[in-house]
């Protein structure tokens, strides 16, 4: 699979239609089937969110990036890049969300219940407890997949530590993209932490309270 | 010294288009301090003296006087400092400002202005979706540079409701290799640096002062706890702003990582690497 950056933070804003288009018509032959468009953005608090759209039209992917684009643009401030992925076959198939947001919410609370077993013991936890209320903060990953009539699907993901504004910020990303035509409806959440790879990188200790901040190390 | 436009430059910047070398008469003088090799005194009349081993090397109209530095003003956003370590052009706050805000959300390019390839132009430029930075980028062109950016205001129509974003830049050769030679971006995209060697401690702020006006976030978590947050593609950039966080005695995270769950099953995506410092106020 072929992946390429089109549009980064920088580029004019104007470019990212033909910018795509370009790509499309130099890369895209008859092997392909499908092609998947990424726009990576974040917001003022801190939240990184994924537009995925996968497209089996070349003839879509110029006009429909800049639409993913402007949403991104929108609901947050800045746009990192632009990537498209081809492929041989339909990767669209591999990502299905399906559950309710409440059901999606209940398996939050079994990934925080995980979090609480694997690292209440730590030597570093122990060490702070003495009387105190511990809580355990760290990233929740929302995907959401929506259909459309002009891609096959769209996914949306946003990340983040605070579950409130990953959720508020995905529900307003869907609904903009079915205001503008992008999207139909949402089909369903899915709700995923990356429990095994957390590490402790830091920790707020008041009094009563601490918070143990937790997330992948970039080593 | 090297070419002749270096040697007009050091003119310009130690001399100020005064003559230094050759015979002086006798003037007099007050030490304003000892550092080194170098000494500086103040003029009787007006003005400052930079010595080397007792000889001239520079004279300024101003200069600035700390306990343990003396600081003289160069052009284009450049001081000179003196002190025990030595002699070494800083960046003024504002320039270093202008730095970090460039490292963040700006962007310094060359590109052909025609297809035949025969004319290259040189653009200093930010964009932005809030008009408060690209004023902020505004004035720190004219004053740093004394040039008057060119303002570019796009919109685009979401559900009848205009949204606008601007674009700030300036056209300059000189200009674009002036900040280039401080290595703050590239050379791959996405790259940017701080530029150590050229902060004093005013600087350092500044710098951080600048990239927080572009790439930084705020947020406030549970139990009232403000965070402020940095994130960004490119970890060594992020390695280094976290150096200049413990060097003003804040105490940042480690970098870590969001990562994703994409198809293939089970593949890890490095998309963003963030630090975040947290102030509980």
């Amino acid at each position: 699979m072929r992946v390429a950056t089109v549009w980064g933070w920088g580029d004019e804003f104007e470019d990212v239609k033909g910018n795509c288009r370009k790509y499309i018509s130099k890369r895209w032959d008859e092997s392909i089937k499908e092609c998947c468009i990424e726009v990576i953005a974040k917001d003022s608090e801190g939240a990184c969110y994924f537009l995925s759209a996968y497209i089996n039209n070349p003839r879509s992917v110029g006009e429909f990036a800049e639409g993913l684009f402007y949403v991104a643009l929108y609901a947050g401030y800045k746009v990192e890049r632009i990537t498209i992925q081809l492929s041989d076959s339909i990767i669209s198939d591999e990502e299905k969300y399906r559950d309710s947001i409440e059901n999606a919410e209940i398996k939050l609370e079994e990934y925080e219940q995980a979090i609480r077993e694997r690292f209440t013991n730590d030597p570093r936890v122990n060490s702070i407890v003495q009387e105190r209320k511990i809580e355990f903060i760290s990233p929740t990953n929302l995907l959401c997949e929506l259909e459309s009539e002009i891609a096959n699907k769209i996914v949306t993901e946003v990340i983040h530590e605070d579950f409130s504004h990953v959720k508020d910020l995905s529900v307003s990303l869907n609904n903009r993209l079915i205001e503008e035509g992008l999207a139909k409806r949402v089909t369903g959440y899915k709700i995923w932490k990356s429990v095994d790879e957390f590490e402790i990188y830091d920790m707020n200790i008041r009094d009563d309270e601490a918070y143990i901040w937790l997330g992948v190390s970039s080593k | 010294m090297g070419s002749g436009s270096r040697v007009r430059q050091y003119e310009r910047r130690f001399f100020e288009g005064e003559q230094a070398r050759g015979e002086k008469e006798e003037e007099a003088f007050h030490a304003v301090g000892v550092f080194g090799e170098y000494e500086v005194r103040e003029v009787k009349g007006g003005g400052y003296e930079l010595l080397k081993n007792g000889e001239i090397i520079g004279i300024f109209s101003e200069a600035r006087i700390e306990g343990s530095r003396v600081v003289f003003k160069l052009s284009h956003g450049m001081n000179l400092e003196i002190s025990e370590k030595g002699v070494r052009e800083i960046l003024t706050p504002e320039k270093t400002k202008l730095c970090g805000l460039i490292a963040s959300d700006g962007t310094i390019c060359k590109y052909y202005t025609k297809p035949e390839g025969k004319s290259m132009a040189h653009e200093i430029s930010l964009r932005s979706v809030s008009y408060e930075l690209a004023e902020a980028f505004d004035k720190l062109i004219k004053e740093i540079y004394g040039m008057t950016p060119h303002h570019y205001l796009s919109h685009h129509e979401v559900k009848g409701e205009k949204r606008q974003h601007y674009r700030v830049a300036i056209f300059s050769k000189k200009v674009a290799y002036d900040l280039w030679d401080l290595g703050i971006k590239g050379p791959e995209p996405y790259e940017f640096h701080v530029p150590f060697k050229y902060l004093d401690e005013e600087g350092k702020r500044a710098c951080l002062r600048g990239f927080f006006s572009g790439d930084g976030q705020v947020s406030v978590y549970k139990g009232g706890s403000h965070y402020i947050r940095i994130s960004s593609s490119y970890k060594e950039g992020l390695e280094e702003l976290r150096k200049l966080l413990l060097e003003l005695e804040f105490h940042p995270s480690e970098v870590h990582t969001y990562h994703r769950e994409v198809f293939p099953k089970n593949t890890k995506v490095l998309s963003i690497t963030l630090i975040f410092l947290r102030r509980t106020i």
